[in-house]
């Protein structure tokens, strides 16, 4: 959740694991899992920039995924 | 006549004779506090309304986020140049800037995309977690030399300590490879917190030599008239000027 928030309000971020671990206070062990996760969803995107892993933020998922709750948010109001 | 790059810091310009010169490594060394990152916003945002040059600011440590909402405090949306596509917000690590990927480097991409002439990089003091001490001068070099030969004129910030003086600023990390160096500096004045600019290099070209007070004000730094009546100001502890005695 910590990872989902900090991306969610700085879509700006495109670091290492180990950067962005440390951004939120934890090791990049730590996080591992939850960058998986969150690939795996594809609200994150990981890749290789010469021997670095990089992870950054898929905003147009993030984008897609908040219309598809406003819209059902509206459609129960409805 | 050279090309100048307008701060859009009407004194600071004056100060300048014009402007930063266009394509050069510009190095905004002071302390904590000192309203560097302040300046590097404001140059962007004054490049993206006022100049028609869009910008890239590029931070090691703060988050958007905070820098978004520090900026707002200034009246500048910078989420708004963003969208327009005039300015673009990078957080990242000194190491990625270190690296590239066959040919590429890390800031290829967004300089494509969003076409910048500005660039800021806040802080380039920060690659010292990564490397060498010897090593920094090194690495400074090689980024700001991409950022010459991309033609963008470069302005970074410089961590330096408060107790520094003129004369070994000029000594420390990439203070020989930046073509300008603008010192910041907090300088205490009759029990006062004030803050003093100096412009201590500015490679072909002249500039205005005088210590000067500014201001961190709602719409950004101002800067005001030199200090009068007060020597050894880059010192921190001024001392006023004894005027002689009349007979």
């Amino acid at each position: 959740m910590d990872l989902l928030e900090l991306f969610h309000n700085n879509p700006g971020l495109s670091d290492t694991t180990e950067g962005v671990a440390r951004r939120i206070g934890r090791t990049a062990s730590e996080i591992e899992a939850d960058v998986k996760d969150l690939v795996d969803l594809d609200l994150l995107v990981k890749g290789r920039f010469g021997k670095l892993d990089v992870v950054s933020f898929n905003t147009n998922k993030d984008k897609r995924i908040q219309e598809t709750i406003s819209n059902q948010i509206k459609r129960r109001a409805d | 006549m050279v090309d100048r790059v307008r701060t859009g810091v009407t004194q600071l310009d004056e100060m300048l004779r014009g402007g930063f010169i266009s394509g050069d490594a510009v190095l905004v060394a002071g302390g904590t506090g000192t309203g560097k990152t302040t300046l590097g916003l404001q140059y962007l945002v004054n490049g993206a309304t006022q100049f028609g040059e869009n910008g890239i600011f590029v931070s090691f440590e703060q988050m958007p986020n905070q820098i978004y909402r520090d900026a707002k405090n200034f009246g500048w949306d910078l989420k708004r140049l963003e969208q327009e596509n005039k300015l673009r917000l990078i957080c990242t690590s000194p190491e990625l800037l270190r690296e590239t990927h066959g040919t590429k480097h890390f800031l290829d991409e967004p300089i494509r995309q969003v076409k910048p002439r500005r660039i800021v990089i806040d802080s380039l003091s920060n690659l010292s977690m990564y490397i060498e001490e010897k090593e920094v001068r090194k690495e400074a070099y090689r980024l700001l030399n991409y950022f010459k030969t991309k033609q963008i004129s470069s302005l970074s910030t410089w961590e330096a300590p408060e107790t520094i003086g003129q004369s070994l600023l000029t000594d420390v990390g990439p203070s020989r490879v930046a073509d300008c160096i603008i010192l910041m500096r907090l300088v205490e004045i009759d029990s006062t917190m004030r803050k003093a600019l100096v412009v201590l290099k500015l490679r072909g070209s002249d500039h205005d030599k005088a210590l000067r007070e500014y201001n961190i004000t709602s719409q950004g730094i101002t800067v005001a008239q030199p200090f009068t009546g007060f020597e050894s100001i880059i010192t921190g502890v001024p001392r006023r000027v004894q005027l002689p005695r009349s007979f």
